[in-house]
C-alpha cells in the first residue's frame, strides 16, 4: 500500500507537467482549429533560453544568489523564450495558411517544430548531446506516513496548480476569456460581431507558449537533463493528455494528464524492467482510448464520424 | 508534350524522337547530378523551381508527369529502359548507384505514403516505424534461414498488419488522431528497438546481415553484363528499380481503378460518398493498411543492401523525409513523387558541405511549400476543384 502511495506521488508530479503541456495544445486546437505538434519544442526553446542564463547566473563566481532568485531569472527566460517562439511560429507558420483545410496546418506544425529542434542542435553550444541542468531546488525530502514526498514534486504540483487555477479564472470570468469562448464557438460570428480575433489568438498563443515553457522547465527541474529533443515526447505525451481527457477541454486535459502520469509511473513501478517501457504503455493507452471513446473519457458525442 | 499519351501520333519520326529524349532523361540527369558542381546543382534547382512559377510551364509539367503516370501511358517503357542504362552511364562509379538506390528505397515508402496522405488525406508520421518493421522482420527471419524473397513477403504483411491496427485508430476520430497515433508509433518502435535487446541487439544494432543472392549470384559480387563489368552496388540499384517499377505499377493500377475513384472522393466529401454506400471508415482503414504495405520492400532491401541496421536509421527523421517527398512532388502525383524522391533524397548528397543546416533546410523548406505551394512542384492536375 506505501508503494501504491509512492507511485501516487511520483504520478502526480508527471500529471503537473503534462497537464500544462496539454492545456496548451487543447487551447491551440480550440482558437486556431489546428493540432500544433512543435508545441514540445516550443517548450524546449524555453528549457534552453533558461539554461542558457542559468549558466550564465551560476558562471559568475563569488556572488551567492539566493536559490529563489535564481528560479525566478529562469522562469522568466524561459518564459519570455518560449512566448517569443511561439508568437513567430504562429505569424510565420500558421497564420499564412488561414481557410486552407486543418491537415496542412498540422503539416506546417510538423516542419516548424523540425525547425526549432535542428535549430537548438545546431545553435546551442553543444546542442547535440544531453546537458545537465542545474537542480535549483534543493534535494530535500519529507516522510509522511512512509511516503517520501521530494520538495521537487511540491514544487511541481503547486506551480501547476496555480496556473491552472489562473488560467481558469481567466477563461471563466474575465473579458479576455468572453472572447476566446467565443472564438472558440464561432470564429466568423465571433468576427463579425467585433471581437478583435487577430489580438485574442496571439495573447492565447503567448498565454499556452507560456505554459509550454513552464512545463519545459518542469520537466527539466525534475530530470536535470534536458536535449534538444525533448519537446517530441512532451508533445506526444501533452496531447494524449488532452486526446484521452477530451481535446478542448481544460479539465479533461488535467484528467487525462492525471492518467497518463499515473500509467507512466505506475508502469515503472510494477512491471519488472518497466521504466523501459513506460512510453509504450502511455501509448498503448492512447490506442485503446481511441478505439474505445474517441472523444476522449469527458468528451462528449457528436462531431463528424466520418 | 502532352500529345506524348497518345502513342499512335501520326509522324513516326516524331514519336520516335520523343522515345529518345524519354529514353534519355534518367541517364542524362544521372550523369548531371553525378559530374556537376554543387554550386552549379543550386543554381540549377533554382532555375527549375523560378521555371515553375510560371503557371504554363508548371502546368506543362504536371500534365506529362500525370499523363505519364496513367497505367496505359507508352511513357513508362522508354523511362524504364533509360534507367536501367543509368548504371552503364555512371559505372566504375560505385557510390551514386547506392545513392539512387536509397533514393529509389525512399521513392516506394513514398508511394506507399501517397496513398495515404495523397489520396485519402491522412496524416502518417510514423513511416520509418514502418520501414523499421520491415528491415528489423526481414533482417530477423533472414538470419534465421528463410530465403529473402520469402522474408521479405512476410516484411511486407507484417507492415500491413501494423498498419491495419493504426488504421483502427482512425475509424471513429479525424485525421489528426491518427496523426498523433502514427507519431506515438514511430518513437515506441525506436524505443522497443532500442530496448527489446534479445531481440533486436539493442542500440548496437545487427550487422553482418547476408546480402541477397539470385541463383548463386549474390549482391555483392561484381554485375557483369554484355562483357561490361558493373561495380557490385549495381545489384542493388536494379533490384531497387524492379521493386520501384513493380510498386508503381501497382500504385497506378488501384488509383485507376473504382478504389482510385473512391479514394479521391472519400478526400473531398467524406459524407456524399458514404450516401453512395461505400463504408468510409472500413475503407480508410484498408487503404491505410495497403499504403503502409508500401514499406514492406523498401525496409527488406534498405537492410540487405546496407548490411547493418540500428535503431538511429529509423527516426523521426525518416518519416518526414518521406512525408517531404510526397508534398514536394505533389500529393497524389506517381510521377511527382518519383521527381521528388530524386530531388529530395540526391540533391543533399551535393549539398554536404551544408553540413548539419542541411536538416533545417529541410523544415523550413516544408512550411515554406505548404504555404505557398501546398498542392507540391507537380500538382494533380485533376484535383484543380480540391480545397488544398
Amino acid at each position: 500500500m506505501d508503494l501504491f502511495l509512492q507511485y501516487l506521488v511520483n504520478a502526480l508530479a508527471l500529471s503537473a507537467i503534462y497537464a500544462l503541456i496539454a492545456i496548451g495544445i487543447s487551447l491551440f486546437f480550440g482558437i486556431v482549429g489546428v493540432v500544433n505538434l512543435a508545441h514540445g519544442d516550443i517548450a524546449a526553446v524555453g528549457v534552453f533560453a533558461a539554461l542558457a542564463v542559468l549558466q550564465a547566473v551560476l558562471a559568475v563566481p563569488g556572488t551567492e544568489t539566493p536559490e529563489i532568485m535564481v528560479s525566478i531569472v529562469a522562469i522568466v527566460a524561459g518564459g519570455l523564450g518560449a512566448i517569443a517562439t511561439g508568437v513567430i511560429f504562429y505569424l510565420v507558420a500558421l497564420k499564412p495558411l488561414a481557410g486552407a483545410p486543418p491537415i496542412i496546418g498540422l503539416l506546417s506544425s510538423v516542419g516548424a517544430g523540425f525547425v526549432i529542434r535542428e535549430a537548438i542542435l545546431n545553435f546551442y553550444p553543444n546542442g547535440r548531446n544531453p546537458q545537465s541542468f542545474p537542480s535549483i531546488i534543493p534535494p530535500k525530502s519529507f516522510e509522511v506516513a512512509g511516503v517520501f514526498i521530494d520538495l521537487k514534486q511540491i514544487v511541481l504540483v503547486a506551480t501547476t496548480a496555480v496556473l491552472v487555477f489562473s488560467l481558469t479564472y481567466v477563461v471563466e470570468k474575465t473579458r479576455l476569456g468572453r472572447a476566446t469562448r467565443s472564438i472558440l464557438n464561432n470564429r466568423e460570428v465571433a468576427m463579425s460581431l467585433g471581437v478583435p480575433v487577430l489580438k485574442v489568438t496571439v495573447t492565447m498563443f503567448v498565454i499556452g507558449a507560456a505554459l509550454a515553457g513552464i512545463a519545459g522547465l518542469l520537466n527539466a527541474f525534475y530530470y536535470n537533463v534536458v536535449q534538444s529533443d525533448m519537446g517530441v515526447l512532451l508533445t506526444v505525451k501533452g496531447f494524449t493528455a488532452a486526446v484521452v481527457g477530451g481535446l478542448g477541454n481544460i479539465y479533461g486535459a488535467l484528467l487525462g494528464a492525471f492518467l497518463i502520469g499515473l500509467i507512466e509511473s505506475m508502469a515503472s513501478g510494477y512491471i519488472p524492467d518497466g521504466s523501459a517501457y513506460k512510453d509504450v504503455a502511455v501509448f498503448a493507452v492512447l490506442i485503446i482510448v481511441l478505439i474505445a471513446r474517441p472523444n476522449g473519457l469527458l468528451g462528449r458525442a457528436g462531431g463528424d464520424r466520418v | 508534350m502532352s500529345s506524348v499519351v497518345q502513342a499512335s501520333a501520326p509522324g513516326k519520326s516524331r514519336s520516335t524522337a520523343i522515345w529518345l529524349l524519354l529514353f534519355a532523361v534518367c541517364p542524362l540527369s544521372a550523369a548531371i547530378i553525378r559530374f556537376i558542381s554543387p554550386v552549379q546543382l543550386l543554381i540549377a534547382v533554382v532555375v527549375v523551381c523560378l521555371a515553375l512559377l510560371i503557371p504554363a510551364l508548371r502546368r506543362a509539367a504536371s500534365r506529362v508527369l500525370a499523363a505519364g503516370s496513367s497505367p496505359g501511358s507508352a511513357m513508362w517503357l522508354p523511362v524504364l529502359l533509360g534507367a536501367a542504362a543509368v548504371p552503364f552511364v555512371l559505372t566504375p562509379d560505385g557510390y551514386w548507384l547506392f545513392v539512387f538506390s536509397m533514393a529509389m528505397i525512399f521513392a516506394m515508402m513514398a508511394l506507399g505514403l501517397n496513398v495515404q496522405l495523397g489520396e485519402i488525406g491522412v496524416v502518417n508520421l510514423g513511416f520509418a516505424g514502418l520501414f523499421a518493421l520491415a528491415a528489423y522482420v526481414c533482417t530477423l527471419l533472414t538470419l534465421k534461414g528463410v530465403p529473402f524473397w520469402l522474408a521479405m513477403l512476410g516484411a511486407t504483411f507484417a507492415c500491413w498488419v501494423a498498419g491495419a491496427l493504426l488504421g483502427l485508430c482512425s475509424r471513429r476520430t479525424s485525421g489528426d488522431y491518427f496523426a498523433l497515433v502514427t507519431l506515438g508509433f514511430g518513437l515506441i518502435v525506436h524505443q522497443l528497438l532500442v530496448n527489446l535487446r534479445w531481440l533486436t541487439n539493442g542500440a548496437d544494432g545487427i550487422t553482418n546481415i547476408p546480402a541477397i543472392s539470385i541463383f548463386g549470384h549474390t549482391t555483392k559480387d561484381a554485375l557483369k553484363i554484355f562483357g561490361l563489368t558493373l561495380p557490385p552496388e549495381a545489384n542493388g540499384f536494379y533490384l531497387c528499380l524492379l521493386a520501384l517499377s513493380v510498386l508503381v505499377f501497382v500504385a497506378l493500377r488501384f488509383r485507376y481503378s473504382w478504389v482510385g475513384r473512391i479514394w479521391g472522393a472519400m478526400r473531398q466529401d467524406p459524407i456524399g460518398v458514404s450516401c453512395f454506400g461505400v463504408d468510409v471508415p472500413s475503407f480508410r482503414v484498408t487503404t491505410i493498411a495497403f499504403g503502409s504495405a508500401f514499406a514492406g520492400p523498401a525496409g527488406s532491401l534498405f537492410a540487405h543492401l546496407i548490411g547493418f541496421i540500428s535503431p538511429d536509421d529509423f527516426v523521426l527523421l525518416q518519416s518526414i523525409e518521406v512525408l517531404a517527398i510526397v508534398i514536394l512532388g505533389g500529393m497524389g502525383n506517381v510521377g511527382g513523387v518519383l521527381v521528388g524522391s530524386i530531388i529530395l533524397m540526391v540533391t543533399p548528397e551535393k549539398l554536404r558541405f551544408l553540413g548539419d543546416y542541411r536538416l533545417m533546410i529541410y523544415g523550413a523548406m516544408l512550411v515554406l511549400l505548404l504555404i505557398y505551394r501546398p498542392k507540391g512542384l507537380f500538382p494533380d492536375p485533376r484535383r484543380i476543384f480540391d480545397k488544398a
